[in-house]
């Protein structure tokens, strides 16, 4: 109960920082970083309903989500637009955090959170890129499988792991399916979760 | 340290909130998101990669795969992990500038791929 007030109000507390209104300061990167994902989580609800996975499910449920399926179109474009944003902010963001010192201490592990962060956005990205299930997604996911397989010792096992077994022609299985909609999005959301807490309990934004 | 009611952060958020919806909405009601090509269809000789992974892909075809997948990704990701320290090494004015250097050269290349690829949708 109390670890939960304490969330609470680090994550919406009464007051702020006055610093913290300057929108030339933060440019709202972080929070439009974040309403990206929500958009992304929204949208990708939706064409999870018509998706299916597989060498030859996975390209033509998206060529019915996006021609046959009313509005589907619309909402793959959003989900796809969303996630290039979210790219977009994140990297600004970080640039924002360099610029501003907000990697010093005592923000070191928060700085450490946003980067799993990055590096989690970029592999919702690329996984949602196999998804698609065309020729491309296939060549994406052979690289991939033979990058993973580089590593000594674990390589092989560890690509069987995040990949399953894509063909050539296609990236879309269902353990990247997995990966994409359940495993990933949801350790990104706790790592967001625990960033913003941070961001308040380190002492919110500060001063050039 | 001067304070200020919450609310007016969240007024500020959600004026930003809007006007990144609508952007994004005109995006996606402007430029369709590409398919690809059919895995039924004739393979393709030259697969580009996505925008985002076009530095990535840079790497593979200019260096080994073992330096270009392995050691280079590792040590950016280790090089941006460890900056608080390193900032600490080096100097904050150097450390600052190197990164600032790298974080910006990225950033070029990838608006520079984004923009050739919504040019081809």
């Amino acid at each position: 109960m109390r670890g939960q007030k304490n969330f609470v109000n680090h994550i919406r507390p009464g007051f702020v920082p006055s610093r913290a209104l300057s929108v030339l300061y933060t440019f709202c990167l972080g929070g439009l970083s974040f309403l990206a994902f929500v958009i992304l989580g929204m949208t990708g609800l939706l064409l999870m309903f018509h998706y299916q996975p597989g060498e030859s499910t996975g390209f033509s449920s998206i060529l019915t989500i996006a021609s046959v399926i009313p509005y589907g179109g619309v909402i793959r474009n959003l989900h796809y637009w969303a996630g290039q944003l979210m790219v977009v902010t994140v990297n600004l963001h970080m640039l924002r955090v360099v610029w501003t010192h907000a990697y010093k201490p005592p923000k070191q592990l928060n700085w450490l959170v946003g980067v799993a962060l990055l590096i989690l956005i970029l592999f919702l990205d690329f996984t949602g890129y196999l998804l698609i299930g065309s020729q491309e997604s296939g060549a994406a996911a052979t690289v991939a499988v033979n990058i993973v397989g580089l590593i000594p010792g674990v390589g092989s096992g560890l690509a069987q792991m995040l990949f399953g077994e894509p063909s050539a022609l296609s990236g879309s299985t269902l353990v990247v399916y997995v990966w994409h909609c359940v495993a990933l999005p949801m350790v990104a959301l706790l790592l967001q979760l625990y960033h913003f807490w941070r961001i308040r309990r380190d002492g919110g934004v500060r001063p050039l | 340290m001067a304070r200020s009611p919450i609310k007016h952060l969240i007024e500020k958020e959600g004026i930003a909130s809007i006007f990144f919806l609508v952007f994004c909405t005109a995006l996606a009601l402007k430029f369709t998101a590409s398919v690809g090509t059919s895995n039924q269809a004739p393979s393709v000789p030259h697969a580009g990669a996505p925008w985002i992974f076009g530095p990535f892909q840079m790497l593979l075809l200019y260096l080994p795969p073992w330096l270009g997948a392995l050691v280079f990704p590792i040590l950016i990701i280790g090089g941006l992990a460890g900056l608080p320290w390193l900032a600490n090494y080096w100097g904050e004015k150097s450390s600052r500038r190197i990164f600032m250097a790298l974080m910006v050269t990225v950033m070029a290349l990838l608006i520079w791929f984004m923009v050739q690829e919504v040019w081809w949708v």
